[in-house]
């Protein structure tokens, strides 16, 4: 039972460690490749924290949705632009950026110290099949069934909106003439 | 099927979508350049509007997720009203700038609706989080519209610079929030509007309603996030600002209102400070820095900064009258600077350009436009008679009867610069001689001109006869379910 308790805790550290590690990377690293590599290992760290918190399946859907798709997109982009682009140096002052950190840092500190003093309650026990495949699909399709549904219109308004502002140019191009006329005769 | 009906309002906004997308997909596209088909939109949310007064429906919906009732019907009708108000408006702008892309506007603004209606009823964060999501990346679109159109009166500010402006800026704000949410659903384990209040832990509650209070801040423009309001203001095409200045700041406040006031009634003492702060920034810097604007869609810009910080003041009481008083202002202001934002376009349709002396001789020009916009900024003003004056009063008694005595100080007084810059736009309109003297100008099309008269009808007759409004407004506070004003010393 000890040795149990004392895994879970370095499985905990490990992933934890990795997580802010590979978040630190994304922020900090100059070159755009690795702060997207970087991401993926904050997010395949988040979905270790998913599998200890059993959550099989959103570890997995952790996994193939973020490392697999949106990672590989980041990627894409980043290639398409070209991998050497690099962020111009910001050239903001000095003084409100410390005092930004400073302020950040602060709170990040007095939450740490003030929680440290607290005990947090035990969860609550595990009703069996939690986190399962079966489960979430139970609770999508009952208890958050109108949620889901309005998430897939929302993500289909999303792609009809990149598409209708991405196609400006294209389209435009005989009503700048049009427009032209109509201001013209105004004229 | 019981919940089909209870979710009506949403449903019918898509049905309008469904309708439009056909209408679109159907006509062949040389036709379809010329009609306007803002009207069937227009028109189409009006008969919905209508139709909310008939059909009675209330209750839960959607395993208790969604919830219709007076609150709910409150908001929608007013977002309907916005939308219709800002189609009227837009009608022809939409035609003449990008005829061959109208469909694609008025659907954007549809979805930007069907998600807008669903916002004040939601009950679950889940739904909260995705309706509002919904309402925003349409705005994101409708910003970027015509952004390829060379048109020499958004020369100074451009709709691609406005869409990513506010899309930037929406997205951080949707992370602040959601960031905030999660620490607020992890400590109470229920994604459950009317549970989340129940949160332990006093220090990671308080920093997950503050990170909810800025991520909702960004949209509706409260003060420490409010640099890209008048950006965009100036950038995107103004029957399009009309609707964006007011439909989702709406929305924003409903839903600050059912995390804080509903949601978090028991923990009001971490919010109030925080609420009561941002409203005293808004006023004093959104009014503060309108003073010196040129360009009129800026200034409106930083009056709507302004204008929130009034409603926060009512929505920091944390009680049912000051929640009604929400509720009144944010009608008065839909009406008021929908209005003010047309007549500034009719002007510049003319050809008179956003600058503020653009205006110069509005009232020679075009006598009824001058009217209309001494209408709307005496009533952004709060002079009497008109209805920004009630809803200013209004605001200010439930912060005295909540016991909020230095807020209201601060609302008068500044207020009072307020009346400044109104005046000063009322000065060029009517005291000044025209720069440039067109006999054949043209202020817009009919439809303009209806939607600035509905609105004139509105802001005028309801500031004659504000008894309805204000019961409706009562009503619909009394059915969120917060604390009526407990008894304060010094009020009455």
């Amino acid at each position: 039972m000890q040795q149990a308790d004392t895994l879970e805790r370095i499985y905990f550290a490990l992933c934890a460690v990795l997580a802010i590690a590979g978040a630190l990377g994304t922020v900090a690293s100059p070159n755009p490749i690795r702060g997207a590599m970087s991401l993926l290992f904050t997010i395949i760290a988040v979905a270790g924290l998913y599998l200890q918190l059993h959550a099989p399946f959103l570890a997995a859907i952790q996994l193939i949705v973020y490392a697999g798709a949106v990672v590989v997109l980041f990627l894409f982009v980043i290639m398409l632009i070209g991998p050497a682009a690099v962020a111009p140096r910001d050239g903001r002052a000095l003084v409100p950026r410390i005092l930004a950190g400073l302020a950040t840092s602060a709170v990040v500190v007095t939450t740490i110290l003030v929680l440290s003093k607290k005990t947090f309650p035990r969860p609550p026990v595990l009703q069996h099949g939690f986190g399962s495949v079966e489960a979430i699909g139970e609770a999508l399709f009952t208890d958050y069934l109108v949620p889901f549904e309005a998430i897939s219109f929302l993500l289909m308004v999303a792609i009809v909106g990149a598409v209708a502002v991405a196609r400006g140019k294209s389209t435009a191009s005989p009503a700048p003439s049009d427009d032209d006329a109509v201001s013209g005769g105004e004229a | 099927m019981n919940d089909l009906v209870t979710l009506w309002v949403p449903l019918a906004v898509l049905g309008l979508g469904v309708l439009l997308l056909l209408v679109d997909v159907l006509t062949p596209p040389k036709k379809a350049a010329q009609a306007d088909v803002g009207w069937l939109v227009a028109v189409g949310l009006l008969v919905i509007f209508g139709a909310t007064f008939l059909v009675d429906v209330q209750g839960v919906a959607a395993y208790g997720a969604y919830r219709t009732g007076p609150w709910a019907l409150f908001f929608q009708r007013l977002f309907l009203v916005a939308g219709a108000l800002a189609a009227f408006g837009g009608v022809e702008d939409v035609q003449k700038r990008t005829p061959g892309r109208q469909g694609e506007y008025w659907l954007m603004m549809l979805f930007s609706l069907s998600g807008m209606v669903l916002v004040p009823g939601a009950q679950n964060l889940l739904l909260v989080v995705v309706a509002f999501e919904l309402m925003s990346i349409p705005l994101y679109v409708l910003a970027a519209h015509g952004k390829t159109d060379p048109d020499e009166a958004s020369a100074k500010g451009n709709a691609a610079e406005a869409a990513v402006k506010l899309y930037f800026v929406g997205a951080l704000s949707t992370a602040f929030t959601l960031f905030g949410l999660g620490l607020l659903t992890g400590l109470t384990g229920t994604t459950e509007l009317a549970r989340i209040g129940a949160a332990p832990l006093q220090p990671l509650a308080a920093l997950g309603l503050l990170f909810v209070l800025g991520g909702l801040g960004y949209k509706i423009g409260m003060v420490p996030f409010h640099m890209w309001v008048p950006d965009t203001y100036q950038g995107a095409r103004a029957p399009f600002v009309a609707f964006l200045s007011v439909a989702p700041k709406a929305a924003g406040l409903a839903v600050i209102a059912g995390i804080f006031a509903f949601g978090m009634q028991t923990q009001k003492s971490l919010w109030v400070g925080p609420l009561g702060m941002a409203a005293f920034l808004s006023m004093a810097i959104g009014n503060l820095l309108a003073v010196t604007q040129s360009d009129t869609r800026r200034l409106l810009g930083y009056s709507g900064v302004a204008q929130m910080g009034y409603v926060l003041i009512a929505l920091a009481t944390g009680e049912e009258f000051g929640l009604a008083m929400v509720l009144f202002f944010l009608v008065a202001y839909l009406f008021t600077n929908l209005g003010a934002f047309l007549v500034v376009h009719a002007n510049a349709e003319a050809g008179a350009g956003f600058e503020v002396d653009g205006l110069a001789g509005l009232s020679r020009r075009a006598p009824k436009l001058a009217l209309a916009l001494a209408c709307f900024l005496l009533s952004l003003a709060g002079i009497p008679f008109v209805v920004g004056f009630w809803a200013k009063l209004y605001v200010l008694l439930a912060a005295y009867r909540a016991g909020l005595v230095s807020l209201v100080v601060a609302g008068v007084v500044l207020a009072v610069i307020g009346l400044f810059y109104y005046l000063r736009l009322l000065r060029a309109a009517y005291m000044t001689e025209p720069t440039v003297s067109r006999p054949d100008e043209r202020f817009g099309g009919p439809a303009l001109g209806l939607a600035i008269a509905l609105c004139v009808v509105a802001v005028v007759g309801l500031g004659l006869f504000p008894k309805p409004l204000l019961d409706a407004a009562t009503r619909a506070s009394h059915d969120l379910g917060v604390p009526a004003a407990a008894p304060h010393v010094g009020a009455r």
